[in-house]
């Protein structure tokens, strides 16, 4: 097994004891939390402290949560994603209903793609409720990720649109680059 | 095309069909004047150098091309300089202390640099077939000297010249894959219609607007035109290849649905994303400084559109279209106004953009959208250039046109012929079975997975392959006779060839609207026949080389005037067995063996040869002709030289 599925399998562990919580806590009726929208420009760079030469293991649950938030080198304007760094890994958190995640290029060494199942009898209403996606920011990258949403149309119901791009790149001799961008 | 002065007090715009450079005063919304001079020659583009402009001029007379160094007072231009360049003079641009110009020649292949303090050439170098546009920087890292980068029309490679106040330029082919996120796995699609090329501003990227052709999206059998990006500083794509088997997760109900090729609408199903913007026709550019944006007119659907410079692939992220045609006629649906836009240029606070529309004659300006978000863009306002319409008009828009649905199925013939020329490319043929639909069309590729993705299974005719091989052909200069047309001369008259493409130039065949097809075909016939200029040659004496080789050519021992009868465009019309190779890969077996003899005007100009464009060179279709065609096996390899030298003369 390549290790790109072993690292998505731990992360799709961690995600589903995540989800699980949540799911708790919708069962005790209380609001499923969104965290507030962050203005990007107040927040660090996700390349202000240096990139580690080495690789490191992905990083646990606990160190997730305890890392700032990070501003990317573009972000549109009006979306429901926020970005974390810890070492040279990265995630980009959309708290938007998506309906799948999909590296169209670039390495898959490392990376991670999560969306949630949907839980209870509202099967629209919870599944996709938010998407991540982990990858390691390392010399020579070029990736590019796609966020896919749900769209509800007339006559055939429910289909799925491409929303947003995430370009990573760190050509030899440039500065690391993380871009979002809506489709 | 169209520039715009440093003072903001006028346009000049270079108009090809009518050999005039027009000057139209700024601003330009109320009651401008106009003046124009006249070339010696058709102009083909424009700069502003201080005081001065330079246009090329792609033929005087039967000799070369030239560059016009003109004297500039108000809106009066007077020739102070002509310098003698290789024929079909077509693009220029300037180093960034406006002392050295770089011009192409598009048909003889030539890039020339022009010293303009003393109007001497400095040198002409020869590059890859159609150079076109020119973005000239610095020297890298550095360095003194210049680069520049030229787009082709054809192929997907790109030219890089380094080049100095003196001394010999550097030439270098830089790979740059056309639409490498939207191509088929492990294939590097070919391109054309690379008319243009612009730099950022701080020269770290080049920007080539181009057809990928056989790019993959939801029904799009040319292809998809977008901007391929280069990274200057290493001279790499900044698009990388699309994986062969793309990483995804998608919730298990919509990966179910996926499974069940439902026909829902599913973004995803298909392995590979659709652009967010296709152009058709991609055909100028600038770069708008205040925004990151590129300005890139769209010669097919008549369209502005404003594309995120920063991207990796500009064209697969949000964009903003500005429609440019004004009006409609009532009968066959052109607009009066705003078709064929070929030239864009901006205004000094880059709010505005004045675009050059090449079937109305006409400048269109644009109110640009000041930034992000929802903006309601005020129509067009139109300043005419006072050319009266003639009677190929409705068939000049006809030919630019990529949205008469009648007639074209999203690119228009001028996509495959650009300039009545040809693309460089093999055509794929196809019979297709959709249920009890049955159509024939042109694919630009073999991968039909996006297709399949959207309307299910799809049977073809033929094995072996996808669809039979055919080569574009040059038609500019070809359709004096009154037929058979085709190549396997299958229409009877032009006419009849024509009603034929608005169906196989398309998805899923033509449309059932016989009376506006006839009538949109009988516009476009005199169009093609007389509008169309055929790729110049020099009048001159044959060389000592040459008339050997038209020896050759004329001897009864090869028989090659026997089909290829000169007094006939180079060919007698007459449908003939070819002993045939085996089908080339990717393509099937074509059951019908006859085929019509093509003309061999402007051969040597036009590779890849032979109805399957199996060979690249001249060369290599003379060495493995042997007998097929006349008699060539016996000729030795100076014979070979002097009748290939001779043929390139046609």
């Amino acid at each position: 097994m390549k290790l790109w599925h072993i690292s998505l399998i731990a992360i799709a562990a961690t995600m589903t004891s995540r989800d699980s919580v949540a799911q708790s806590d919708a069962g005790a009726g209380r609001p499923t939390t969104i965290p507030p929208w962050v203005e990007v420009a107040e927040l660090a760079s996700f390349d202000a402290e240096p990139f580690p030469a080495d690789k490191s293991r992905a990083p646990s649950l606990a160190e997730w949560t305890a890392a700032p938030r990070v501003r990317l080198t573009r972000t549109p304007q009006r979306i429901g994603c926020s970005a974390k760094r810890v070492r040279e890994w990265v995630k980009i958190r959309c708290d938007e209903q998506t309906a799948g995640l999909r590296l169209i290029a670039g390495s898959t060494d490392g990376i991670a793609l999560w969306v949630p199942e949907p839980f209870g009898d509202n099967v629209f209403g919870t599944v996709g409720r938010f998407s991540e996606i982990v990858f390691p920011v390392r010399q020579g990258d070029q990736r590019v990720f796609e966020i896919i949403r749900f769209e509800m149309g007339d006559w055939e119901g429910w289909g799925t649109t491409s929303t947003y791009l995430v370009e990573e790149e760190w050509l030899s001799g440039g500065a690391p680059q993380i871009a979002m961008m809506s489709r | 095309m169209i520039v715009r002065t440093p003072a903001s007090d006028a346009l000049f715009i270079a108009d090809e069909d009518h050999r005039v450079v027009h000057a139209i005063s700024l601003p330009a919304e109320v009651k401008p004047k106009r003046a124009d001079f006249t070339a010696p020659g058709a102009p083909a583009q424009v700069v502003v150098v201080g005081n001065r402009l330079l246009v090329t001029v792609r033929q005087i007379g039967q000799g070369g091309g030239a560059l016009l160094v003109l004297d500039r007072s108000g809106l009066d231009l007077k020739e102070a300089a002509r310098i003698d360049l290789p024929v079909d003079a077509w693009g220029v641009s300037v180093t960034p202390d406006d002392k050295i110009a770089l011009v192409t020649s598009a048909w003889s292949h030539q890039l020339s640099a022009i010293d303009l303090a003393t109007s001497k050439v400095l040198w002409s170098v020869d590059t890859a077939r159609e150079p076109r546009g020119i973005a000239v920087l610095p020297g890298a890292d550095g360095a003194s000297g210049y680069r520049a980068y030229v787009s082709h029309l054809v192929g997907s490679d790109v030219t890089r010249v380094d080049f100095g106040a003196s001394g010999a330029p550097t030439l270098k082919r830089v790979e740059l894959p056309a639409a490498p996120l939207l191509s088929p796995a492990n294939t590097k699609l070919p391109a054309s219609l690379g008319y243009s090329v612009v730099a950022s501003p701080r020269g770290d990227r080049a920007y080539f607007p181009r057809v990928a052709l056989g790019a993959l999206g939801p029904s799009d059998w040319f292809g998809v035109g977008g901007v391929d990006v280069l990274s200057t500083d290493h001279d790499v794509p900044r698009a990388p290849r699309r994986s062969a088997r793309a990483t995804a997760h998608f919730a298990d109900l919509v990966s179910k649905e996926m499974e069940q090729q439902s026909g829902r609408w599913l973004d995803g199903a298909n392995p590979v994303m659709s652009a967010r913007v296709a152009l058709s026709q991609p055909r100028a550019t600038v770069y708008r400084r205040k925004s990151n944006t590129l300005l890139v007119v769209d010669e097919g659907r008549n369209d502005l559109v404003e594309l995120d410079a920063l991207a990796m692939a500009p064209n697969l992220v949000s964009a903003r279209t500005y429609g440019l045609s004004k009006k409609e006629d009532q009968v066959l649906h052109l607009p009066e106004h705003g078709a064929a836009p070929q030239g864009v240029a901006l205004s000094e606070d880059e709010d505005e953009a004045y675009v050059f529309c090449r079937a109305t004659y006409d400048v269109m300006i644009i109110k640009l959208s000041p930034g992000d978000g929802y903006y309601s863009v005020p129509p067009p306002i139109v300043v005419g250039l006072g050319v009266e319409q003639d009677k190929l008009h409705a068939g000049r828009a006809l030919f630019y046109s990529a949205t008469v649905g009648d007639v074209s199925g999203g690119l228009a013939c001028a996509g495959c012929h650009p300039e009545g020329r040809d693309d460089g490319h093999t055509w794929h043929e196809v019979s297709f079975k959709n249920g009890d639909h049955k159509f024939t069309n042109f694919i630009a590729g073999t991968d039909l997975s996006s297709f399949s993705s959207r309307w299910g299974d799809i049977e073809m005719e033929g094995t072996g392959g996808v669809g039979y091989a055919r080569q574009t052909p040059i038609i500019a200069g070809r359709l004096k006779a009154a037929g058979p047309y085709g190549w396997h001369g299958e229409s009877a008259t032009l006419e009849a060839r024509l009603l034929a493409g608005f169906g196989l130039h398309r998805w899923e065949g033509g449309t059932d609207n016989k009376s506006m097809m006839g009538m949109y075909a009988r516009e476009l016939l005199p169009f093609v026949r007389e509008g169309l200029t055929p790729p110049p040659r020099v009048e001159r004496a044959l060389t000592d080389e040459e008339q050997k080789g038209r020896a050759l050519f004329e001897s009864p021992t090869t028989l090659c005037a026997t089909c290829h009868v000169p007094a006939s465009e180079y060919t007698d019309r007459n449908v003939a067995p070819l002993k045939a190779f085996p089908a080339r890969a990717g393509f099937s077996e074509d059951p019908v063996k006859g085929f019509k003899t093509p003309s061999l005007l402007h051969v040597g100009g036009s590779p890849p040869y032979l109805h399957d464009g199996r060979f690249d060179t001249l060369e290599g279709l003379i060495e493995y002709n042997q007998d097929r065609m006349g008699k060539t096996a016996q000729l030795s390899p100076d014979e070979r030289k002097a009748l290939i030298a001779f043929l390139r003369t046609l």
